[in-house]
């Protein structure tokens, strides 16, 4: 593809996507031991784990799913996803065609006409 | 999705066909947005934060190399959103809120017992449910973005350590004493609420 590409927003000005995940970080020094095992910390936290696990389920919009395509072909101004009409899907080779083979056809028609139609 | 289809999926994203595209959108949209709204704590911020990750998908597709799982990719990107939306409303001031009265009506509206317990659920047990998740909902809006990541994904979220140390990018200790200073916190924060 040749055409530059679509002026979707870019997270370019933001901080980099991936900045807080960058990989190991050492621990921030505090106060509080860190704990040593996974026995340990799965069974200190059982409150909390329990209380987070209880809560709902959220299900996204029902509409997310119609609203981010239109959101793309508005940001890519159509160059993807565009609503395109009927006569914009149609190749013009075949239209052309068609219309030449009615042309043609009407033609035909007309030739045959006066000898078809009952002589007086 | 197995592995074969999800492969199938990729291929037709990075062809660009918007079929592909709503479907990875309907497929995923409900982890993709609870992870945010759990992140965020409001509607409004979390279907504006799931639409730009599902434009960055359509944005990166070429690069994702298929190392991890797309929903795994997709955990990402979303963490990476959220946590810049944060930083960016916090800049900005912004008063998180929690949306506390909408999400009551919804919850008092959930007629299948589903909050916070099993089974069938009195008026009394849904408000109750209610009000504690709003609780539980403030106080992660109060912890670090660090610390909610990690606790939404491990116990909201319910992913294995594997899971979260690819869409975080820590080793595995890190991931769990983080985890372990998330739960204290929240823990605090709940305290702090209810007293």
């Amino acid at each position: 593809m040749s055409t530059p590409d679509p002026p979707l927003p870019s997270l370019a000005a933001r901080p980099p996507a991936n900045a807080a995940a960058a990989g190991p970080e050492p621990a921030p020094p505090g106060p509080k031991p860190e704990p040593q095992t996974e026995t340990e910390t799965e069974s200190d936290d059982e409150g909390a784990r329990a209380l987070l696990g209880k809560l709902n389920k959220v299900a996204a919009p029902p509409d997310l799913a119609s609203r981010v395509p239109d959101l793309i072909q508005r940001r890519s101004a159509g160059r993807f996803f565009a609503k395109r009409r009927l006569a914009d899907r149609l190749p013009l080779e075949w239209v052309s065609l068609v219309m030449l083979a009615l042309l043609a056809l009407i033609y035909a028609v007309l030739r045959m006409a006066p000898a078809l139609l009952p002589t007086p | 999705m197995d592995a074969r289809d999800e492969a199938d999926l990729i291929r037709r994203l990075q062809q660009r066909d918007e079929k592909a595209f709503v479907l990875c959108v309907r497929t995923y949209q409900d982890k993709v947005y609870g992870l945010i709204y759990r992140m965020l704590g409001n509607h409004a911020e979390a279907q504006d934060v799931a639409q730009e990750v599902f434009v960055t998908v359509f944005k990166s597709i070429d690069s994702f190399r298929g190392e991890s799982k797309l929903s795994t990719w997709l955990y990402r990107i979303s963490a990476n959103h959220c946590k810049n939306r944060i930083k960016y409303l916090r800049r900005r001031a912004h008063k998180t809120t929690t949306e506390l009265d909408a999400q009551a009506e919804r919850a008092l509206q959930n007629t299948s017992g589903s909050t916070l317990g099993e089974g069938q659920a009195g008026p009394a047990e849904v408000l109750e449910g209610a009000q504690l998740e709003q609780i539980v909902q403030r106080a992660i809006g109060k912890l670090e973005e660090e610390h909610r990541l990690l606790l939404v994904l491990r116990d909201v979220e319910e992913m294995s350590y594997e899971e979260i140390m690819q869409v975080t990018g820590l080793p595995e200790g890190t991931v769990k004493s983080r985890l372990h200073r998330a739960r204290q916190a929240l823990k605090e924060e709940i305290a702090r609420h209810t007293k």
